[in-house]
């Protein structure tokens, strides 16, 4: 019988397709899938240095008394042992401490790995009541900003280095003078010492000014709340209580500002096979594809200025339904707008709120104006869900103004003396205020900062600060519950906190340690030493949350608060989107952020402007000038390989002010608008980061937050090279992302094992011997994908764990990045509005691994617990492996990433080699830091593996090992993973989470057909349409509609495999 | 395993000098047989230790190895991480 098996044909239209150029079939795309790595990959080509020449000069400089080449193959280092040991200290071993990172609206409480005295790995405290013991993204990569070599070293006064007495005599003579004209400009935090200090500064110099600013803050939000009820409470959502939840242009589910633990309900509440409590249901509307957006059973592509007026329809049927006299009432003071939406959704969408009462939740993005967000609460009061999904806590936080009132002050002459303390607002602040004109004008003005940034520039001290990690604070959990600030490491380059500035202020002498925190916890409490020691050690004050507070909604306030809002305007609008890789800017600086790609365009080390494809159609944009120009390069046989090389566009502001972006075309974006993330075009910090990306807030005003109204965007001159990791690596439409509707699974549990072809492969052979698999503990991993977002943070905590180099953009659109974990994003079904799929993929660790069986010095061979193990001193860099790899997860070092700076990668031995000494300290001392011209990939974190391991045969002592069970250990993407949906461990332990899941009716393996036995199994994504909605029939369909075996319509059968008789399986 | 087995009699160097060879195969000559180098647990940070002869430590070995199930690793993710 024949067995062989070809790739299912790829259909006319992929129903899976991963970006508009696979889906338009174009040749310069197939062209492109055709190849392993693109063409030219390893050839020597910048700025016309051929291999030739770059050997004429390695010649060169061997002559040249031989210049560094002896150490070319084996690097040299030096081992300095501890002349006496350190208390604590195990060589080798980590120790762990909490600490709490601050966030704009809480903390993000974790738990710091240190090894010698540095701290090398964050990750979540899970014994923080709001954590689940994950991170976000920018959470793990805040490490490299504490060892980035960029940060500000010296003290400097008018530009020119000052030494610390001048700084110290200049403080002294500020506290003993009246302070007339001071004013402080600090970044939002949640501490109760800074709040201490303030009140000590406010007694002793009445009349200062005391200003908050963050760009990306949510004053509209408070204001809302304020509105809706009284001053000093805070909306704590419970989204493990609701069943329905709305999402009006919110990415609840990835929002960094209030720690990842909040929105863990939501995640509990997800899967379909829970018992109790049905699958909740998500709704989302948006104008751009966000992570929320993507897991909605419900999207709906709405304008972000459209979204008041959404709601205010979506309320006046809930308003009919409940009726609710305080909604009809708020509902007639909002203002009104032309728009049209689909009748049957917002009917449908109410009717399935209404039925609820009590258990659904509506959140409004919190960057939306206050109305907007007013309304939202006064539906989610119709609806009953205040004090049920949706409780209060009263904070004893006190605000202070915000920068529009400073600037005012400024304008008047009354600031003398000015403290930027953190932010940056000579780049974000809005800008209709001018403010770097304004801090001009200011006689004396202080900067405390990580950088010497834009604000730095116009102050006229500049002063280094310290990084969370280096100094002693305190911060405030989103609900409140106290957490400590622990440092880690003394300053590196002598940063000091604004704690320390503002006590010195005070008039207090210079604050040793925890002095000044103490102190407030003492107070805070009265408690004694002992709940102090506490306290430090597990991160937080276990019950110090702040008391729930009885929410009452009052009406009449509400609609009061909204009387005379103005209509918004139409016509295009740009939609300011906070970016998945530096926030709002701060981290713009750090090179793990800037290469993980953007969760929806795949595109790292930029920005772009988001447009839909009917309106880059109207407007005359193309999605890529790729091809052309790659026709023409075919034609010159130049081995240029492009990857996306993007429109560029001008987007004019009514009042005149322009930006020029990169366009790329997003499927399932709203249509006449425009959405560009901010924090991008910083200069001045460092070279590598110059001209990185588009700047959008010179188009953002006090007016404008979130959209502005009336942008004319004309196609600008010029063409730019995008640096994306998405179009190379495809796996072509066969179904690697497997989903179904809620139905389908309760009447074919097993259509995710039968979709496709897996249906009908007969029992496999393998030609080749593979070793026998003896251990005990055999590792495997799940990923489910019901509940993965696609946030990044797994991305960036293997790249933390694991030592992987950055490459930068050039590299990047060589495909030569590193990661070693994946997002891989799929769109399906119509390119205007299709589903989005987030599909995380590592190394499988096959058991029939095709890498190894092609590997020519058995660099890459099987362990007996499973893993696919690759030693890097083995590895000569034939790339066979990544050649024979079904999954494309190896990456290959061209370059010593490491030791070279990135812009002279080309420059070979001539180029300055050695890593900084800070960022040597950043390694994890025990991963390997791979040199040039070696393979990795995924490892499963063997070392975790193995350090449970050791730690098992210490705990067995003079016993057999075999009595002592290995303890539990979480891999780095586990760890970092905020929605639980990677477990890693002993498939041979039927009790373990990683076996039940392996064994679940919804895992699957991608690729199952090629006999390669991954480990790691994808429980497909189950959705849960509301079978009333016009699109439900569209839900769940990315691999067509079922039918037969449970196989997408336009698929065709792996035909030789019908040979078999094997159509049984019903 | 003693500290004896890979770094030598460190108590009796004047000056502290490599004992062996630390190569690979050495490192996996004893995991692969590691009965030459097992001893009595509390007898681990004694330099002073010997076995009376090559006999008693082959048996002492052979003893601990099957008590505790011994079994080193040899495949690469061992040490190369």
């Amino acid at each position: 019988m024949k067995r062989v098996f070809h790739h299912p044909p790829r259909p006319e239209k992929p129903s899976l397709w991963r970006s508009l150029a696979e889906l338009e079939n174009s040749p310069g795309f197939e062209a492109v899938l055709q190849r392993e790595f693109p063409r030219g990959a390893d050839v020597y080509q910048d700025g016309g240095l051929t291999k030739r020449d770059f050997m004429k000069l390695l010649g060169a400089s061997m002559s040249l008394a031989g210049i560094g080449l002896a150490g070319c193959r084996r690097p040299e280092a030096y081992l300095v042992p501890f002349n006496k040991g350190v208390e604590w200290t195990i060589p080798g071993k980590f120790l762990y401490y909490a600490t709490s990172m601050p966030l704009r609206e809480g903390s993000m409480p974790l738990i710091v790995s240190t090894v010698d005295g540095r701290p090398v790995k964050v990750e979540g405290n899970p014994l923080h009541p709001l954590s689940n013991g994950g991170t976000d993204a920018f959470a793990q990569a805040s490490i490299l900003d504490l060892y980035d070599p960029n940060r500000a070293k010296v003290i400097k006064q008018n530009g020119a280095e000052a030494s610390q007495e001048s700084f110290d005599s200049f403080l002294k003579e500020l506290s003993g003078a009246g302070g007339e004209g001071l004013a402080f400009l600090v970044e939002r935090k949640n501490s109760p010492t800074r709040d201490r200090l303030r009140a000590e500064l406010e007694a002793r110099f009445p009349g200062m000014i005391w200003c908050e600013y963050e760009p990306l803050g949510t004053p509209q939000a408070e204001e809302a709340v304020a509105a809706s009820f009284e001053r000093g409470v805070r909306l704590v959502p419970k989204f493990e209580r609701a069943d329905v939840v709305v999402a009006l242009d919110s990415e609840f589910l990835n929002s960094g500002d209030k720690g990842v633990g909040l929105a863990q309900g939501f995640f509990s509440r997800r899967s379909p096979d829970q018992r109790g409590a049905p699958m909740n249901r998500l709704y989302v509307v948006e104008n751009h594809y966000t992570g929320t957006g993507g897991l909605a059973d419900h999207r709906y592509r709405c304008k972000a200025s459209l979204i008041g007026e959404f709601t205010r329809q979506l309320a006046t049927k809930i308003a009919t339904l409940t009726g609710d006299s305080g909604l009809v009432s708020v509902l007639g003071a909002c203002p009104k707008a032309q728009a049209t939406f689909d009748e049957a959704w917002l009917s449908e969408c109410a009717n399935d709120l209404a039925a609820i009462p009590g258990r659904s939740i509506v959140v409004v993005g919190e960057q939306q104006p206050s109305w907007v967000q007013i309304l939202g609460l006064a539906v989610n009061q119709a609806l009953g869900n205040i004090g049920t999904t949706i409780v209060g806590v009263a904070t004893d936080e006190k605000r202070g103004g915000s920068i529009s009132d400073l600037a005012a002050a400024i304008k008047a002459g009354t600031v003398k003396t000015l403290f930027v303390l953190g932010g940056n607002p000579a780049y974000n602040a809005p800008a209709d205020l001018d403010f770097s004109a304004l801090v001009k004008n200011v006689p004396q003005s202080v900067r405390l900062g990580l950088f010497e940034d834009e604000t730095s520039k116009l102050c006229r001290w500049h002063v280094p600060a310290s990084h969370y990690l280096e100094s002693w604070g305190d911060v405030c959990a989103y609900d409140g519950t106290y957490s400590v600030i622990q440092p880690m490491i003394l300053p590196l380059w002598n940063g000091v906190s604004e704690l320390e500035i503002l006590a010195q202020l005070a008039g207090m002498p210079k604050p040793e340690g925890p002095a000044l925190i103490r102190e407030t916890f003492e107070q805070k409490f009265n408690a004694d030493p002992e709940k102090w020691n506490t306290v430090v050690r597990v991160g937080f004050a276990p019950g110090s949350e702040w008391p729930e507070a009885y929410l009452s909604f009052s009406a009449p306030q509400a609609a009061a608060a909204i009387k005379d809002v103005k209509p918004v305007g139409d016509g295009l609008e740009l939609v300011f989107l906070r970016s998945s890789s530096v926030d709002d800017g701060r981290y713009a600086n750090n090179s793990w952020l800037q290469e993980t790609p953007d969760f929806e365009t795949k595109v790292t080390w930029d920005n772009v402007a988001l447009i839909s494809p009917a309106t880059a159609k109207k407007l005359g944009v193309r999605g890529n000038n790729f091809g052309p120009i790659y026709q023409v390069a075919e034609k010159l046989g130049n081995d240029i390989d492009f990857d996306v090389v993007a429109d560029l566009i001008e987007i004019k502001s009514p009042s005149g002010a322009s930006v020029v972006a990169a366009a790329y075309i997003a499927p399932g974006h709203a249509d006449d608008s425009i959405s560009l993330a901010l924090g991008y075009g910083r200069t001045g910090v460092s070279a590598l980061f110059e001209g990185v990306g588009f700047d959008a807030y010179p188009l953002r005003s006090t007016e404008a937050w979130r959209f502005l109204t009336g942008v004319e965007v004309t196609v600008a001159r010029g063409n730019y090279p995008l640096a994306q990791t998405q179009e190379h690596r495809s796996m072509e439409g066969r179904d690697l992302f497997r989903e179904g509707t809620i139905e389908r699974y309760k009447q074919d549990p097993k259509f995710a094992q039968t979709m496709g072809m897996d249906g009908h492969i007969p029992p496999n052979i393998s030609l080749y011997t593979h070793p026998e698999l003896t251990a005990a503990e055999q590792w495997g991993m799940t990923v489910d994908l019901n509940t993965c977002v696609g946030c990044n943070a797994c991305v960036v905590a293997c790249q933390a764990e694991n030592n992987i180099p950055v490459v930068g953009k050039e590299q990047v659109r060589r495909n030569r990045d590193m990661a070693w974990i994946r997002i891989d994003r799929y769109f399906a079904g119509e390119p205007e509005d299709p589903e989005m799929l987030a599909q995380a993929v590592m190394c499988q660790h096959c058991e029939n691994a095709p890498c190894e069986t092609v590997c020519p010095v058995n660099a890459t061979v099987h362990s007996e617990d499973g893993l696919n193990l690759m030693a890097y001193n083995r590895c000569i860099g034939t790339r066979y492996c990544s050649n024979n790899c079904p999954w494309k997860v190896r990456r290959f070092n061209y370059f010593d990433y490491n030791q070279r700076p990135l812009d002279q990668l080309y420059a070979g031995p001539l180029a300055k080699k050695g890593m900084a000494n800070s960022l040597q300290m950043s390694k994890n001392p025990n991963v390997t830091v791979r040199m040039r011209g070696v393979m990795e990939k995924c490892t499963f974190c063997i070392q975790r593996i193995e350090e449970a391991k050791i730690a098992r045969l210490v705990e067995a002592g003079a016993r057999n090992k075999n009595e002592v069970p290995v303890r539990e250990f979480k891999t780095a993407c586990q760890q970092a993973c905020p929605s639980d949906s990677l477990v890693f461990g002993n498939i041979r332990d039927m009790k373990s989470r990683v076996a039940r899941n392996r064994s679940s009716d919804r895992a699957y393996v991608m690729l199952k057909y090629l006999n390669t036995e991954p480990r790691v199994s994808y429980l497909a994504r189950i959705k849960n349409p509301n079978p009333k909605m016009p699109d439900a029939n569209r839900v769940g369909m990315a691999n067509g509609q079922p039918h037969g075996h449970g196989e997408p319509a336009e698929e065709g059968h792996g035909s030789e495999g019908h040979e078999s008789p094997q159509e049984a399986h019903h | 395993v003693s500290c004896y087995s890979c770094h030598g009699a460190v108590n009796e160097m004047k000056v502290v000098y490599q004992h062996e060879p630390q190569s690979m195969k050495w490192c996996l000559d004893c995991h692969r047989a590691p009965e030459n180098h097992l001893r009595p647990p509390d007898q681990v940070f004694n330099l002073n230790w010997k076995p009376a002869s090559r006999q008693e430590q082959y048996e002492l070995g052979m003893r601990f190895k099957q008590e505790w199930d011994v079994n080193p690793p040899v495949t690469c993710g061992g040490c190369h991480r």
